[in-house]
């Protein structure tokens, strides 16, 4: 037989017998699909978001300290700002699957808002992580102590102490949440990476 | 015209076709019915926009396609050889020596680059390098030199088996 019917056979083949039956009621989704988990993540982040916009503002009309407010606003304003494009994000995200769509086109589809999102959680430990650290150290002091901001950040321990703060743990968090995306998306973005490069090359 | 009843015909009609190309990708029992489930899910949601201008196979073809090769799968390949000779049970009316060959392209074309399978198989069900270009994405041409090495790369495979 050539190839072309032995490829037939296997169309003729008998099918697990488990899968006759069908019902459309109890059909479900499979939880294999990446950009209905990535809109799962985005959710989560959406009420995060949410979440610590209400806290921070609850914060900064608890303790109105000049210096923890600036750092706190900062934080909400790149929370606000991660919200309204996760929020938009999640709005375009279209996890059904096309007959429309050509193969090479829905790779790159899924490719790119798989990309998309993990840039902005790059940029969520770049760009919060300090103020928010800044902000909570010298909260934490003033609130701790009962001594006046400025006391603080006129001694140079603290001023050390800060920094330490800021050098161990703005790069833990980037690196604990690439490792954290690497782990849930890395293996399969360079699948899809893959795919699309063996698909446009000849 | 779009009911469930018509729905779940045409899928019991081309179940063999959806499971051919699933065991092309998915290596584990639980993949293929998860990948199984994930068709059949996208294929009823995308339903209503099916007008019937292309056959049924067709349409089907790339929802499996799009499907299978955005989804998330253990890549297990030490599993591979078991996992075929499990989910590839074959009740053929031919004799043992053609289902052994049948097997061995099988497991030819699960040795592929993933794109490589997909192309092999629609070159295989019939469909021109006009129609391939069309569901991949592709240019025609560059379907044509794809198909001419993946064929090559089939046979070299096939002749390692036999021997």
């Amino acid at each position: 037989m050539n190839l072309e019917t032995l490829w037939q056979e296997l169309s003729k083949q008998e099918v697990n017998t488990a899968s006759n039956g069908l019902d459309i009621p109890k059909m479900s989704h499979s939880s294999n699909n990446m950009l209905r988990l990535l809109k799962r993540n985005l959710l989560i982040n959406l009420l995060f978001g949410v979440g610590i916009l209400l806290v921070y503002a609850v914060v900064l009309i608890q303790y109105p300290i000049p210096i923890v407010q600036v750092c706190f606003l900062v934080v909400m304003g790149f929370s606000f700002w991660l919200t309204t494009s996760s929020y938009q994000q999640y709005k375009n995200i279209q996890v059904d699957v096309s007959p429309d769509h050509q193969l090479l086109g829905n790779l790159e589809r899924v490719y790119n808002e798989c990309t998309t999102w993990i840039k902005i959680q790059e940029r969520i430990s770049l760009f919060i992580y300090p103020w928010s650290i800044i902000g909570g150290f010298l909260l934490g002091a003033v609130e701790g102590s009962g001594k006046d901001v400025s006391y603080f950040l006129a001694k140079t321990s603290i001023q050390m102490l800060l920094a330490v703060c800021l050098l161990v743990l703005v790069p833990t968090c980037y690196y604990v949440a690439k490792w954290l995306l690497h782990i849930s998306f890395g293996q399969y973005l360079r699948r899809l990476e893959e795919n699309i490069e063996t698909l446009k090359g000849t | 015209m779009h009911n469930e009843t018509y729905f779940l015909e045409l899928i019991a009609q081309h179940q063999g076709l959806i499971y051919k190309l699933i065991r092309m990708y998915a290596y584990t029992e639980e993949d293929i019915k998860d990948s199984y489930q994930e068709i059949l899910f996208q294929a009823w949601k995308g339903f209503p926009a099916f007008k019937g201008e292309a056959k049924f196979s067709t349409w089907l073809y790339r929802i499996c396609l799009n499907t299978l090769l955005t989804q998330n799968r253990k890549q297990n390949v030490l599993k591979q050889s078991v996992a075929l000779e499990s989910s590839l049970e074959l009740h053929s009316h031919h004799n043992e020596t053609d289902n052994e060959h049948v097997k061995q392209l099988y497991f030819a074309i699960r040795q592929l680059k993933e794109t490589d399978r997909a192309i092999i198989s629609l070159h295989l069900d019939g469909y021109n390098h006009q129609e391939i270009a069309e569901i991949v994405g592709i240019s025609a041409n560059n379907v044509g030199v794809k198909i001419y090495r993946i064929k090559d790369q089939i046979g070299i495979l096939l002749k390692s088996y036999d021997k």
